[in-house]
């Protein structure tokens, strides 16, 4: 069987702010990739992935985070974080047309570990503003609780999501 | 659902290792818990060539292309991409593509962007084949998103590893490139951006979906 495992597929239901995908992780695997594809909004809003822990809740603290953002017709910016309170840096921003939206893929590492943080790196594309972004991340939870879900979202400015769809698989190592 | 039972299905209680049957595996299958999640559609491998053509892309969202070992015929050329919506009949040249990305070498590091491209993406391999080595060759990935799907762009995100194509000195590249027009892109083409020919193993990849 091959390595990389579909576990769960979910679509965006229009008219949300938030969409959660649970009980994903698990001893199972130590590395995650998760696809994110078709991804618009309702406004142009800022986007964030945030971390599930076992018991259900959102963390929304100490995260370190950086990223990248290269556009296609302006200088390029670099995004950094200490702190922060999502895993994405404040100004990643979802487009808001189906056309320009927003697709990516991104790693996590020991999302269930009890000795190690959780690990994030990802990079991105999407149009907007006449133009191309694209986002190279890195991203760490520091905290060694166990991560078994993550959730995205927009908001701040308004918006709500009206389309995308999440995939993500298990790297598996068969000893 | 209890698998692995021919003919009546029974009251399972206990978890059973017994033999799938056909329409156990495609039961499985269908719910996307059964096979693997990378599905190779398809191996080329170029030789002095000036076009390689990917014109079967299966039906997926997202699409991964590797590429193994890509030397061009001369100094000073770069490995790009383009995308067809007639099925691989022709190829999309027009300088409304957008890319942005960085070079990094061991000397230099750069932005690469453009809102006028003629390729699609970022460029694929920093590549010093003119040193005629083919020791010294360029890998890459490159992930894209909705080339099949009418109602969005074609986007697309890269990363590549190799030598830098006048110094031979360490070079890696990432970025991303968008064809914006919402159309169904049906064939993907590699070349050399230059007059020149390449050599290379890339592979396509459909990332699955249920």
């Amino acid at each position: 069987m091959s390595n990389l495992r579909l576990i769960n597929e979910t679509t965006v239901t229009s008219g949300v702010s938030t969409i959660s995908t649970t009980d994903v992780f698990s001893a199972d695997f130590d590395i995650y990739k998760i696809t994110l594809e078709g991804f618009y909004a309702s406004t142009i809003d800022y986007f964030y992935l945030r971390l599930i822990n076992s018991s259900g809740s959102v963390i929304a603290t100490t995260y370190d985070v950086a990223s990248l953002e290269m556009k296609s017709d302006g200088a390029f910016n670099n995004r950094l974080g200490t702190n922060f309170t999502a895993m994405f840096p404040s100004t990643n921003y979802l487009p808001n047309s189906e056309a320009e939206n927003y697709n990516g893929v991104f790693y996590l590492f020991n999302p269930t570990s009890s000795s190690s943080y959780s690990f994030m790196l990802g990079q991105s594309n999407e149009a907007e503003y006449s133009a191309m972004y694209s986002n190279k991340y890195i991203g760490v939870l520091k905290q060694t609780s166990s991560i078994t879900g993550f959730q995205l979202s927009v908001g701040t400015l308004g918006g709500t999501l009206s389309g995308g769809k999440i995939r993500t698989y298990g790297l598996r190592v068969d000893s | 659902m209890p698998y692995g039972y021919l003919g009546q299905t029974p009251n399972q209680q206990v978890k059973n290792s017994g033999v799938f049957s056909v329409g156990d595996a495609k039961a499985l299958t269908d719910v996307g818990q059964l096979g693997g999640s990378l599905e190779l559609i398809e191996e080329q491998t170029a030789s002095s060539s000036s076009t390689l053509d990917f014109t079967n892309l299966g039906n997926y969202d997202v699409h991964l292309f590797t590429g193994h070992n890509i030397n061009m015929s001369a100094n000073n050329q770069f490995f790009r991409a383009r995308l067809s919506n007639d099925g691989g009949s022709s190829f999309i040249t027009s300088a409304t593509q957008q890319r942005a990305g960085i070079r990094n070498t061991t000397t230099f590091s750069s932005d690469a962007k453009s809102t006028t491209d003629t390729f699609f993406g970022h460029y694929l391999t920093d590549n010093s084949g003119g040193y005629s080595s083919t020791a010294d060759n360029g890998n890459f990935y490159l992930y894209c998103y909705n080339l099949l799907n009418s109602s969005k762009y074609s986007f697309c995100t890269s990363q590549s590893t190799g030598l830098e194509q006048s110094s031979s000195t360490y070079s890696a590249m990432f970025g991303g490139g968008v064809l914006p027009t919402a159309e169904t892109h049906n064939a993907v083409r590699f070349l050399n951006s230059s007059t020149g020919t390449f050599s290379g193993v890339i592979k396509c990849y459909g990332v699955k979906q249920i």
